[in-house]
């Protein structure tokens, strides 16, 4: 998939922003704090309807303002559509559309799909479980837009049962209370857990390739998803629910001592080996960049076995810190069939990528073409300011 | 930014669900324009409804006196009783015009973080109705949302050791929806489609 255009109002320190993207490579370079990753973050949002840095959408809205507007024109093998998605923060509404229909956030999520690498993603490797879980669940969230809801539906109904669990022990609360939430529970945790048991294993597969790749075969990457649900039927849901409910009955005395429920997808690990030993123990900080970018490749091959389209990749900052072979073989990997976008600081280094797309300067808000496709650096300047006079895609 | 009155009838209007303040304005500039009879008759009907509504003491339905127009109504069937919610939920069924037994409103659904527990709900109400009466079934239409099922599955396992058959309309709902906004149609079909609990 491709986002040819992009219109933001009132988006972060954008006031008004319209640009076309190339179809491959575009670079976005400036100096620090000129917009370069919120330039990012918009496409993101416009893709997932969420931003990857804030829970709280307002945040995203320029200083001052109370209403704030992201679209785009994005062309996938199915059509083009025109997403655009419109945030009022006096009225406290969020509105999603597609081709000017308006649409329930599941039905409007999966039309345009990113792939984010920014350096934070070391945590993926060295910070807790819930940072892989994470990871994991956007990943299904990305190609099964109704996943999300039954994520939500699940931490739902395990507060409230938590807090069934925390009164108990003053008597505020009864066992039978607390089993009327077992039988939802298990049934929704048996639908998450069966999508990503499933995903971590395509995931390993695709990340183990990578990893064979970027390491020349030194190294064995190794995935696995650990549960704390003694399950063995991973792909029987029925079956599945059953065994959690069952376990859930077992542990009762325990987890009204602790206070919280102990088992369940919120528990589980998605762990990371390298040559059989754990790897947020003992990779080092290179062996966990090349891990980290590996995941990112199985990524882009996950999305696309999944959708039938390669996702779209968001490059923030860390090309420069890949040495040239990894380099190489990331450029490689995304070879004309991934759009992508890479923001830094470092000139150099980024004007040679312009050779495969486009180059743009990114300051205090407003971005400029400075080079377009394979000729010289600066060059076709003039192509690329021509175009950015477009039609906005959906100004309205 | 407005003068006093209309800023108050703005702010009164907020106070309304689904209202934000540009709904608030536009409703409010709405009133200006209308014939004094017509705002006149709206602020009696207003005060009206809420003084003379109650609850009916055997069901919990809106009513204006000790027994809702339902509950009075000697020809429906003694032998089912529908769990709602709300009060409000009570209209939806009866629109569908399927069924023909007796209401039970609960008057909410299990929430602890809420702190709503069956004792902040009529359950106990539910169970007197229920001890020696003719009920031999209780359909539970609580919402199809985590409450809502939580409590269909508790107010199971309390009543079912008394011997009525307890049923719960089918999920052709809406997931996570409110009864009210369900359409007849929708509503009949969860009603035919109804299941063990
Ligand atoms: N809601 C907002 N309204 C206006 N400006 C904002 C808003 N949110 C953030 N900014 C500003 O946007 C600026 C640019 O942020 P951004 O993170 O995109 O910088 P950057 O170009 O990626 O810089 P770096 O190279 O340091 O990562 C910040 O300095 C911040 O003050
Ligand atoms: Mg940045
Ligand atoms: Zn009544």
């Amino acid at each position: 998939m491709l986002l040819q255009e992009l219109y933001l109002a009132n988006f972060r320190n954008f006031r008004e922003l319209n640009i076309s993207f190339h179809p491959k490579i575009n670079v976005l370079m400036g100096e620090n704090a000129q917009g370069k990753t919120n330039l990012l973050e918009s496409i993101s949002y416009l893709g997932s309807g969420r931003s990857f840095r804030t829970r709280n959408d307002t945040e995203t809205i320029f200083w001052g303002k109370s209403v704030c507007v992201i679209s785009g024109r994005v062309l996938r093998a199915g059509g083009e559509n025109r997403l655009k998605i419109a945030l009022d923060s006096t009225e406290r509404v969020k509105k999603y559309t597609v081709d000017r229909v308006l649409k329930e956030r599941h039905d409007y999520t999966g039309k345009l799909i990113t792939v984010l690498f920014t350096p934070d993603d070391l945590q993926l490797v060295k910070g807790g479980p819930q940072n892989r879980r994470k990871y994991l669940d956007e990943e299904v969230c990305k190609v099964s837009p109704l996943y999300e809801a039954e994520l939500t539906r699940y931490q739902h109904i395990l507060r409230q049962r938590n807090q069934l669990l925390r009164i108990y022990s003053k008597k505020q609360s009864s066992r039978m209370e607390i089993e009327c939430w077992d039988e939802e529970l298990s049934k929704s945790a048996a639908v998450i857990l069966r999508k990503r048991v499933a995903a971590a294993h395509r995931l390993n597969l695709l990340a183990r390739l990578a990893h064979r790749r970027l390491t020349g075969g030194g190294e064995n990457l190794e995935i696995s998803y650990f549960s704390t649900v003694p399950f063995v039927e991973k792909n029987d849901e029925k079956k599945l629910a059953e065994v959690i409910l069952a376990s859930l009955a077992s542990n009762f005395a325990k987890e009204v001592s602790l206070g919280v429920t102990l088992l369940g997808p919120h528990r589980d690990e998605l762990q990371m080996t390298l040559n059989n030993r754990d790897a947020r123990q003992y990779a080092s900080q290179g062996q966990m960049r090349t891990l980290v970018l590996a995941l990112k490749l199985a990524e882009l091959e996950y999305i696309k076995g999944e959708t039938g389209e390669f996702p779209v990749l968001l490059y923030d900052d860390v090309f420069s810190e890949l040495d040239e072979t990894r380099r190489r073989l990331l450029l490689e990997a995304i070879d004309g069939r991934v759009q992508t976008f890479i923001t830094g600081t470092e000139v150099k280094n980024l004007l040679d990528l312009g050779r495969y797309g486009d180059v743009f300067r990114v300051k205090r808000g407003e971005v400029e073409g400075v080079a377009s496709h394979g000729a010289n650096p600066g060059a076709d300047v003039a192509a690329t300011a021509g175009r950015k006079k477009n039609k906005r895609p959906d100004a309205d | 930014m407005y003068p006093g009155t209309i800023a108050r009838l703005i702010e009164a209007f907020l106070k309304l669900p689904g209202i934000g303040p540009k709904t608030a304005a536009r409703l409010a500039f709405f009133v200006l324009k209308m014939p004094r009879e017509e705002v006149a008759g709206m602020a009696r009907a207003l005060v009206e409804a809420r003084d003379k509504t109650s609850y009916c003491k055997l069901c919990g339905n809106y009513c204006e006196g000790e027994r809702c127009v339902i509950c009075r109504d000697v020809r429906r069937d003694q032998a089912v009783v529908c769990v709602v919610q709300e009060a409000r939920d009570v209209l939806a069924m009866e629109k569908t015009r399927e069924f023909r037994g007796y209401y039970h409103v609960l008057g909410g659904a299990i929430s602890p973080l809420d702190g709503i527990g069956p004792e902040q709900l009529r359950v106990r109400e539910l169970l007197e109705r229920l001890g020696g009466s003719q009920v031999r079934e209780l359909i539970l239409a609580t919402n199809p949302n985590v409450e809502g099922e939580a409590t269909a599955h508790y107010l199971a396992k309390v009543i079912k050791p008394l011997g009525v058959r307890v049923t719960r309309i089918a999920h052709g709902l809406p997931v996570g929806a409110d009864l009210e906004y369900a359409d007849e149609v929708t509503l009949s079909r969860a009603l035919e489609g109804r299941r063990e609990m």
